[in-house]
């Protein structure tokens, strides 16, 4: 309990504390003094002191005698209720009924239809037995009446065209957005920021999505890199030669099949290169399909579970 | 094709492209449920207008934001019951009774704004009752803290299932059923004589 030196009087929280010795020995302290300058204050805890001390004073009552051997005669009569010990999984079993009053949420989950059945057949069955239970249901069966008699109330009949007449004048309140000088730009600008994620979710998918070719890439070079006749000088220069033959076969004009083009020559000489080392091609395949899984799950998630922002309207504050 | 004749979501998408009659089409389905809502938690029928026109103002500003996978009608009231919450907020108006409007500054102007309760009733005596029951129930409604109020009247008065409560109100599902079972054990508390009869 936070109790602070504050002008104003003692709660009946801080007075309970204080009478139970629950406060600090600063706290009680700085009650102390307050009450010494309190007279309200003391009056109020000269009463919870009363109220303590009747209640102090209620005593124990004794019991009727035979009372001990009627609990006994009882457990005897209904042996699972006793507590047995052993392993928790041995006393799991079906719960005994207590055949006590149905309470108000019991009350109100029956009448909401929301018992499970075997819950709403004990409660008919208590129901037919119990009359006060009866007597209860009745009384909660009015209110539920009542309520569903309450209706809608209307508003004056100038109701609609007030809205209409608030909403045009914010509208003509509301500033014109200034033109843009590079309307297109904007435009532009306006369309890539849609296409870019907007929750952490988002950009998972987007690195999901980018890191399968980033993976078979980077196989590749392996692929290649790790052959011994390879390096980068030689790719470069290969690269080079079969990007100028390709251009200069192009610009030429040169016709002949669709396996002659310099071009495809070149790729399919790449990838003969790649195919000497199979288990590289075999890793970076595994990868490809390992990336492409990652992808297609995040694009589920993304699809088909609840965001959030996404299970409630949004609402103008 | 009529506007009476569309749902929801497609009058909103029309009034998103500022169709006047779209507007007054969502104004004729929800002001009645609306105002009801916000009547019955502020106890003053001039507060009460303001409040839910100012809410229908709101919400038809953000239209162009309405997700129509969400029911318009939870939106409203969610815009609805945000706006009358921050209103009690700041006013401090939890509990007012029937007599009048806590805002009124004269005899006059409390008996003006005084709670007016519809009766189903056929003979005179029921109209009395019904007046009498309806009355005692909207005192008792009156008295709950405002948000037990909101979860009775969505519950009750709009029939909405849990769940949409939950979310109308941003609450978890735990705490509407609790909120729901305090509300209407206190209702029937508060109404024992009249439930006995």
């Amino acid at each position: 309990m936070s109790l602070s030196p504050r002008i104003g009087h003692l709660s009946p929280d801080e007075i309970q504390e204080f009478l139970e010795g629950g406060l600090s020995a600063r706290q009680e302290a700085w009650v102390r003094g307050h009450l010494d300058v309190c007279p309200r204050c003391r009056e109020e805890v000269q009463e919870w002191q009363g109220l303590f001390a009747d209640l102090g004073g209620l005593g124990e009552l004794v019991p009727r005698e035979g009372f001990s051997e009627g609990v006994l005669a009882r457990l005897r009569l209904n042996p699972s209720s006793v507590p047995r010990k052993g392993w928790w999984f041995l006393r799991l079993g079906p719960r005994r009924r207590v055949d006590t009053h149905l309470s108000a949420r019991a009350f109100q989950e029956y009448l909401e239809g929301r018992l499970g059945r075997r819950a709403q057949e004990r409660a008919e069955a208590h129901l037919a037995a119990c009359s006060p239970c009866r007597e209860e249901m009745r009384r909660w069966r009015r209110l539920w009446a009542d309520l569903a008699d309450l209706g809608h109330l209307s508003p004056s009949p100038q109701f609609a065209e007030g809205v209409l007449l608030r909403l045009r004048a914010r509208s003509a309140e509301a500033p014109a957005p200034a033109p843009s000088p590079w309307p297109s730009i904007v435009r532009g600008v306006g369309r890539a920021q849609r296409l870019l994620p907007r929750s952490p979710r988002g950009w998972a998918v987007a690195g999901g999505l980018a890191l399968a070719p980033a993976l078979v890439a980077t196989a590749l070079a392996w692929a290649v890199f790790s052959h011994p006749l390879v390096s980068v000088e030689t790719v470069l220069t290969y690269l080079l030669w079969k990007t100028s033959s390709a251009l200069a076969g192009a610009l030429a004009g040169a016709g002949g099949g669709f396996f002659e083009n310099p071009l495809v020559a070149g790729l399919y000489s790449l990838f003969q290169g790649v195919a000497r080392a199979p288990w590289l091609l075999g890793v970076g395949s595994f990868l490809f399909s390992l990336g492409c899984a990652v992808s297609v799950w995040l694009l589920y998630r993304q699809f088909t579970s609840p965001r959030e922002s996404r299970r409630h309207a949004h609402v103008p504050s | 094709m009529e506007l009476r004749h569309l749902p929801d979501h497609e009058v909103a998408s029309l009034a998103a492209r500022g169709r006047e009659p779209a507007f007054r089409e969502l104004l004729r389905r929800y002001q009645g449920p609306v105002f009801s809502l916000v009547y019955r938690m502020v106890r003053d029928r001039a507060t009460a207008e303001d409040l839910a026109q100012e809410a229908f103002v709101r919400a038809f500003q953000a239209i162009g934001t309405f997700d129509p996978a969400f029911k318009f009608s939870s939106w409203i009231f969610k815009i609805a019951h945000n706006h009358t919450i921050d209103h009690l907020r700041k006013r401090k108006l939890d509990t007012v009774s029937l007599e009048g409007s806590p805002y009124s500054r004269d005899d006059e102007d409390e008996a003006r704004t005084r709670m007016e309760v519809a009766s189903a009733g056929e003979t005179p005596e029921q109209v009395l009752e019904a007046r009498e029951l309806g009355s005692r129930l909207e005192e008792a409604i009156g008295r709950l803290r405002p948000e037990y109020r909101a979860v009775v009247l969505l519950r009750h008065v709009e029939g909405y299932a849990y769940d949409e409560i939950a979310r109308i109100l941003d609450l978890p599902l735990g705490t509407v059923k609790t909120f729901l079972h305090r509300a209407r054990a206190q209702l029937k508390e508060m109404l024992e004589g009249v439930l006995e009869s």
